[in-house]
């Protein structure tokens, strides 16, 4: 299986991900980029802040970009109603 | 080969000579697994209890999306199941995280030796009873903690648990899991153990470099986790 490495983009700050995961392909990496979104936002909330300018840069092995998952990507935002 | 068990079981009771003497007839035939085995599975009839000699082992529950969730750490001289002995089969997988060697009781010797010496019996009474007492404090963890806290407060527990047997060494020790499955100990996503690490790096709490973990400065960590072993019951009374 293919190796993919999950790297957070915050505010111009890459969080590199030094160990990467196998995934049986990129389809799958883009969901658990997505979830990891939803875990990171959820986190920052319980901490009482809320980071939009937020993605995971999905690269391969050689550090080429595949794909990025943004903030928008992950989570639906709901708006007061009118 | 079972010192460390031995270990284990002494810091909460004496344990006689010939006790000990029992506890090593009781177990037999060694078996190695390969890491990320599922060594037991949840439902499986049980003839057998398997008493960990080497490497790291996980009680793990499977979700209906894939995903898998760790409800405890096993290390050397923990009875992976011990508990399989009364209730015949397991609401969980037993999996290994690392290439392991256990040592397997067959249940048939442990009855023996819990009737010949019913001390033992609430002594492995007790061992079970700390296992609920460690599933308690990670409810408490997964219910009420932050990332940093619960990912704290495991640095904490391992150190305390790997210092009964002789593994931690001026609080550092070895840390084989992957963020992924330090992440399924904390209910976290490995991208988010990720950052997580990142800021207890940045806050001098731990390092964790070559699958070795640091504690850089036990207080601070101990308070980021809100960690207190009362839970582990590391004190010798008679049972």
């Amino acid at each position: 299986m293919p190796w993919f490495y999950l790297h957070i983009r915050c505010n111009d700050v890459l969080i590199e991900d030094d160990e990467g995961a196998e995934f049986p392909h990129l389809a799958a990496a883009r969901i658990e980029s997505v979830r990891s979104i939803r875990s990171l936002v959820s986190g920052d909330v319980r901490d009482g802040k809320l980071q939009l300018d937020l993605s995971i840069e999905i690269r391969d092995g050689d550090g080429s970009q595949l794909e990025s998952v943004s903030f928008d990507d992950a989570i639906t935002i709901i708006p007061p109603s009118p | 080969m079972i010192e460390a068990h031995l270990k284990k079981l002494r810091i909460r009771d004496d344990i006689s000579a010939e006790e000990e003497a029992a506890i090593r007839g009781m177990v037999s035939e060694v078996r190695e697994y390969r890491a990320d085995q599922v060594v037991i599975r949840r439902g499986q009839e049980l003839s057998e209890s398997l008493l960990l000699l080497e490497g790291w082992i996980a009680r793990t529950k499977d979700l209906s999306d894939g995903g898998r969730q760790i409800s405890e750490l096993q290390f050397s001289g923990d009875f992976t199941d011990m508990h399989g002995f009364t209730l015949k089969r397991l609401d969980h997988n037993i999996a290994t995280l690392t290439p392991c060697r256990v040592a397997l009781a067959p249940h048939h010797r442990i009855r023996e030796v819990l009737d010949r010496f019913p001390h033992l019996a609430r002594v492995y009474w007790l061992m079970t009873n700390i296992d609920a007492a460690i599933h308690r404090e990670w409810t408490v963890s997964l219910g009420r903690r932050s990332a940093l806290g619960r990912m704290a407060h495991l640095f904490c527990e391992i150190r305390e648990r790997l210092n009964v047997v002789g593994l931690a060494d001026n609080d550092s020790y070895d840390f084989p899991l992957t963020q992924q499955e330090l992440g399924e100990c904390l209910g976290l996503t490995a991208v988010h153990v990720n950052r997580t690490l990142q800021e207890m790096r940045r806050r001098e709490l731990i390092e964790l470099e070559n699958r070795r973990v640091r504690i850089r400065d036990l207080p601070r960590l101990k308070s980021a986790g809100d960690f207190d072993p009362y839970y582990l019951y590391l004190e010798k009374r008679p049972r």
